[in-house]
């Protein structure tokens, strides 16, 4: 079903409707920050990608041949547009909508010291998955965008769902070990420090 | 490295894909190796910051919108191309039937109008059009969200005028960049300025 939405709406942005369009990006932009997260290198700027991808997206949008074939084509956009940010620096641009200047004390988040925590330590994971290979940390990023299933990574990366499976089982537990060794580090640093 | 079938199983588990028959295997290593249970846990406890940290990341692209103006830009470019690769295909279809039969001397240069296309346009339309252009040469970047400089009521009455300033990015190459200097003598010299970066000015 979603599928079938998505293939329509990329015929009708192809034909110029500007509405269809929106709808693509607002759908697709999460999932595009995956794969750019994926694959960028670690000092580029995830926004400053997503805004040289939809500009691209505009411009390119009447090359797709195939509709149903978008999302590979949009992958394979993000994870050229995410490589070669490091080979070249360029004017970054600002399109983004402006973001609230202050929030009435009703609508600021209730952020509980538990989910403080949980977001310190996912970044610090976030970190980690960065040293694990592209092929790894692409299909685990993926499977937090929405819950994507296996079998929707499949499609998107155009390999078998078993591979898919190995590939995020293989990453946790490379990811796993990256903790590990952290952690065994860190506490080395601490009898180190105790003993000086 | 091999992937143990405890590493699937704990995967399938915490990405929601178990199937009845994948937890059944699941307590039967278990129940040789309690461990089991304490890694399901932690791998739990690790997706959930990971997507916590992930989702953190990539809020930002709620933030990125389709730039408006290049849509449509583009969108005209492409509706002018279609119809002018139309009118070309067309004309050199003609062209090639008048030489065959003889209507057209050969060594002939063949004359005809030029459209004065910007003569044509609109200022919106010669502004997309310098856009799109720009765009597809690589000269022009996007535009940035426009300024609103001022506003007032119209002379006519017929609503408000709205002087906006709107902000263009190109890349232009340069040869080289000079710098204005003054030498030991005090007379001003132009002198070789070392390449600009992101964040500097020129």
């Amino acid at each position: 079903m979603e599928q079938d939405s998505t293939t329509r709406d990329v015929q009708r942005a192809i034909s110029g409707d500007s509405q269809a369009l929106e709808r693509l990006w607002e759908r697709h932009r999460r999932w595009a920050a995956a794969v750019v997260l994926a694959h960028k290198p670690r000092d580029v700027d995830v926004e400053d990608l997503l805004q040289e991808i939809a500009m691209t997206l505009v411009r390119k949008i009447q090359d797709i041949r195939d509709p149903a074939l978008f999302r590979p084509w949009l992958r394979t956009l993000s994870i050229n547009t995410a490589r070669t940010a490091g080979r070249k620096r360029k004017v970054r641009l600002r399109l983004v909508r402006p973001e609230p200047e202050s929030l009435a004390m009703d609508q600021i988040p209730d952020d509980s010291s538990d989910h403080e925590a949980q977001k310190a330590e996912g970044r610090r994971l976030l970190d980690l998955a960065n040293r694990l290979h592209p092929d790894y940390r692409e299909p685990l990023l993926l499977r937090c965008v929405r819950g994507m299933t296996y079998r929707q990574i499949s499609d998107v990366l155009d390999l078998p769902v078993t591979t898919i499976e190995t590939r995020i089982a293989r990453a946790r537990r490379m990811l796993r070990e990256e903790v590990e060794f952290e952690e065994e580090a860190a506490s080395m640093r601490v009898a180190r420090e105790a003993a000086e | 490295m091999t992937v143990e079938r405890e590493d699937i199983l704990i995967g399938r588990v915490v990405d929601g894909e178990a199937a009845p028959n994948d937890w059944i295997e699941l307590e039967q290593l278990a129940a040789r190796d309690a461990g089991v249970w304490r890694r399901l846990a932690v791998a739990q406890r690790e997706q959930a910051s990971l997507c916590a940290g992930f989702e953190e990341a990539i809020e930002v692209a709620d933030r990125v919108e389709i730039p408006h103006h290049a849509v449509h830009a583009a969108h005209s470019f492409n509706m002018r191309w279609r119809a002018w690769s139309g009118w070309a295909a067309a004309a050199a279809v003609a062209l090639v039937w008048a030489t065959t039969q003889g209507l057209l001397p050969n060594n002939g240069a063949a004359g005809g109008q030029q459209a004065n296309i910007a003569g044509n346009l609109s200022p919106d339309e010669a502004f997309n059009e310098y856009l799109t252009t720009g765009m597809e040469e690589g000269r022009v970047l996007g535009e940035l969200p426009s300024i609103m400089v001022d506003s007032s009521p119209a002379e006519d009455g017929d609503g408000i005028d709205v002087t906006i300033m709107r902000r263009i990015i190109e890349v232009k190459r340069v040869k080289g960049a000079f710098s204005i200097g003054v030498d030991e003598n005090g007379e001003v010299r132009l002198a070789p300025a070392p390449a600009v970066t992101e964040g500097e000015s020129l």
